[in-house]
């Protein structure tokens, strides 16, 4: 029976089929891979065969792990019940992070959701535990913050009935969001059928200081490319840039690149992973991934003449980057803060905010609450020595 | 539990929020549109900033009328201490305080104290046997039945459901908010199908004109019921990028369920496009983006020569318009790909891997 956990004998085994998959087309192609490309090529179901134009080719794929978020997953389990089978083909986990609704405050909440989603619930444990599914249940953590603590690992590949199931990228795994038919194929043991993705490479250069920060990477690329810019393309960050992210904050990028319509986004493997596979207590897959830099890291070669290697190079300057707000109605509606208040006026939005809402799936709650709490104390002293309306 | 969430319940830091916030359940709450708000009227227009990751309009409190702005988390506390929009952190003093809020200092990698193990709210899977129960009765879940296979034959004649103009992403296909308890009921969620979607006749709302009544503003999954029931199905033409967004299928299975032959559209965003392919929908792409035009209201649609679908086989589209002239229009679909057993919607994956 399969494990639900990505164990050390599991990643092991996932990287020395990529090696032999990716030594087979490495002998087709001649030429250097980007990192995507790894991922790709180490989980194709026939690297022999498979046709391999990006942008044309579908491709059969062979992910190693199904994620499901609460509301998806009831669809996509009563898909596979219809199945017929005894088991999940490959580990997966059923996150019930969507059905609580917001009205109180966390407790209460809770305690509502438990209630009047009995069913659902009772349904999605049962389901699970039939199946050989790991489940979460609810208050137990949002989908893409478990999987990233739990589940993701370099180098890996795996699909999600979310759309921002690509946060864990920031742990330099391939995660797709798909529907539940996808999910319901990849578990019953069929492979995942994608179109051979375009690579476009964002080339980070500089480091972030002030007000920028790593949400604010994507939101520039989201005003650069838009929300179909990234369709049946993988967004793949490089550069020395990259570096000086945390894998939270490379985690954030790539779960809003769903914004962009790509197929995932993806950081190479590098110290902050490292640093965070250890304080995560999973130093062995750290330790794994050290040994397989070739499987989780893009070639030398596409890093220095990314130009060459990939169907779009932008370039975004660290050193410059402006805090931006994007919207309304739209995440590419794109903007520097300072124009802001110009864009309000002339459009006629209500200046007055009636909600700031900080949170969400893609954030390192440890950093907003410890680190900025701090920040905003400091704020809110300076604030009271000047008797303010918070005094 | 997320081992986050347990260093940040360990630190006391929670309390210290709730002073001056409300703390939200540790789940995706208003993100996806899981909040309950009575802060402002139905209809009123108004702004709201967040850390978010996505403001389609209707997206965070189901209200089209909420004007919903992105930034980082640090911008949106200062924007929380501003309470206006009038207002740049990096330039101007914070009205109200009279102060300028200086930059953070650059946030550690890692919690200084590390993370806190726990596997509070994990179930492991059972060793022994387990009985999955639905109740027939259940308003939130239902047992799938397959869908009717197709017949082979041409689609001929079939009515415009709905020509959506702009954006339509699978929030305006099939919204979450108060919809989202029935995602694991087909039938039920499916009574909320383009309520969300512009028609591009008369850019109302969720609302069609009936194409076999001629009524107005009728729900637009009423209608597809209707046509259902008499037997026919219909066809939905939409604009750029149609279907982006979340991953729901539901926005593919409901239109099956009620009666969809295809999908027309400029073109499609990835997981949707699948999503259709797999449901047993055909998404089907203008050759020439400008023919979206041709598509006029009380159309008669002709998909011809289905049988003999190869893969990159142009489709050709006939519109019959209410006035008595039609447009022969061609069409591109990638069904090539599809070469799998299909697991729920057999028909159309069987015919293209023939």
């Amino acid at each position: 029976m399969i494990r639900v956990e990505s164990t050390p004998e599991f990643v092991a085994e996932a990287y020395r089929k990529m090696d032999e998959r990716i030594a087979v087309i490495r002998k087709r192609l001649g030429r250097p891979l980007t990192l995507a490309e790894k991922h790709i090529f180490g989980h194709l179901d026939d690297p022999h065969t498979e046709d391999l134009h990006p942008g044309r080719s579908y491709l059969q794929l062979r992910p190693d792990r199904v994620a499901m978020q609460d509301a998806t997953a009831q669809m996509a389990l009563l898909q596979f019940m219809s199945a017929g089978l005894k088991s999940v083909a490959v580990p997966s986990t059923v996150h019930c992070d969507h059905l609580i609704q917001a009205r109180v405050g966390a407790s209460e909440d809770l305690k509502n959701a438990v209630v009047t989603n009995k069913e659902v619930y009772d349904f999605l444990r049962s389901v699970s535990q039939k199946f050989n599914i790991g489940f979460w249940q609810p208050g137990a953590g949002i989908i893409h913050q478990v999987v990233l603590e739990q589940y993701a690992f370099p180098g890996g590949m795996m699909i999600g009935t979310d759309s921002h199931t690509p946060n864990a990228g920031g742990l330099a795994m391939f995660a797709s969001g798909v529907g539940g038919a996808d999910a319901v194929d990849v578990m019953a043991g069929l492979p995942w059928e994608v179109m051979f993705p375009q690579r476009i490479g964002v080339h980070l250069k500089g480091k972030m200081n002030g007000w920028a920060s790593a949400k604010d990477i994507i939101l520039v690329t989201l005003g650069i490319l838009t929300v179909k810019g990234g369709t049946n393309a993988v967004i793949e960050y490089f550069g020395e840039g990259a570096e000086s992210i945390s894998a939270t904050g490379k985690g954030t990028i790539c779960n809003m690149g769903a914004e962009l319509g790509a197929t995932t986004s993806v950081f190479p493997y590098d110290a902050s992973m490292e640093r965070y596979l250890r304080a995560t207590e999973r130093g062995a897959l750290a330790d794994l991934a050290n040994k397989n830099k070739h499987l989780v890291t893009l070639d030398d070669e596409v890093y220095t003449s990314p130009e060459k290697y990939f169907d779009r190079v932008i370039e975004i300057d660290l050193d410059k980057l402006e805090p931006y707000v994007v919207g309304p109605h739209s995440p590419d509606a794109a903007r520097p803060i300072s124009e802001l208040k110009t864009a309000a006026k002339e459009n006629g939005w209500p200046m007055s905010l009636t909600n700031a809402l900080i949170g969400s799936c893609r954030i390192h709650r440890m950093k907003i609450f410890a680190v900025r709490r701090r920040w905003l104390i400091r704020l809110l002293r300076k604030a009271r020595r000047r008797q303010s309306i918070f005094a | 539990m997320s081992r986050s969430i347990r260093r940040l319940s360990a630190t006391g830091r929670c309390s210290d929020w709730r002073k001056s916030a409300t703390v939200l359940a540790n789940a995706c709450g208003p993100c996806i549109g899981q909040w309950k708000r009575d802060d402002v009227k139905e209809g009123e227009v108004n702004s709201i900033i967040s850390s978010y990751n996505r403001n389609f309009p209707g997206r965070n409190d189901g209200s089209p009328d909420t004007l919903s702005f992105l930034t980082s988390p640090e911008i949106t506390v200062a924007y929380a201490l501003a309470g206006t929009l009038d207002f740049d952190p990096m330039s101007d003093v914070v009205p109200g305080l009279g102060v300028k809020l200086t930059p953070p200092s650059p946030a550690p990698d890692l919690p200084p104290n590390g993370y806190i193990k726990d596997s509070q709210g994990y179930l492991a899977p059972a060793t022994g046997d387990v009985n999955v129960i639905v109740d027939p009765k259940s308003d939130r879940l239902q047992i799938l039945t397959p869908f009717e296979a197709w017949d082979g034959k041409d689609y001929v004649d079939l009515p415009l459901l709905l020509k959506a103009k702009g954006k339509c992403t699978t929030d305006h296909i099939s919204p979450a908010g108060k919809w989202l308890k029935f995602r694991g009921h087909l039938d039920n969620i499916s009574n909320n199908m383009f309520s969300g979607a512009i028609n591009a006749f008369d850019g109302e709302r969720g609302v069609i004109t009936h194409p076999l009544t001629g009524e107005k503003k009728v729900e637009t999954s009423k209608a597809a019921r209707d046509i259902k029931a008499s037997g026919a199905k219909w066809i939905v033409v939409g604009d750029e990028n149609y279907g982006e967004g979340s991953s729901r299928e539901h926005a593919a299975m409901s239109p099956r369920l009620l009666g969809c032959a295809a999908v027309i559209t400029r073109s499609f965003a990835r997981i949707h496009q699948s999503n259709l392919k797999k449901q047993g929908i055909l998404p089907l792409t203008f050759q020439n983006p400008a023919d979206y035009d041709k598509i006029q209201e009380g159309d008669k649609l002709s998909l011809l020569d289905l049988a003999n679908l190869a893969p990159g086989k142009a489709v050709k589209l006939v519109a019959k318009h209410a006035n008595g002239t039609s447009d022969e229009i061609m069409l591109d679909q990638t069904l090539n790909a599809e070469r799998r057993v299909q697991v729920a919607a057999p028909e159309l994956r069987e015919k293209s891997s023939k």
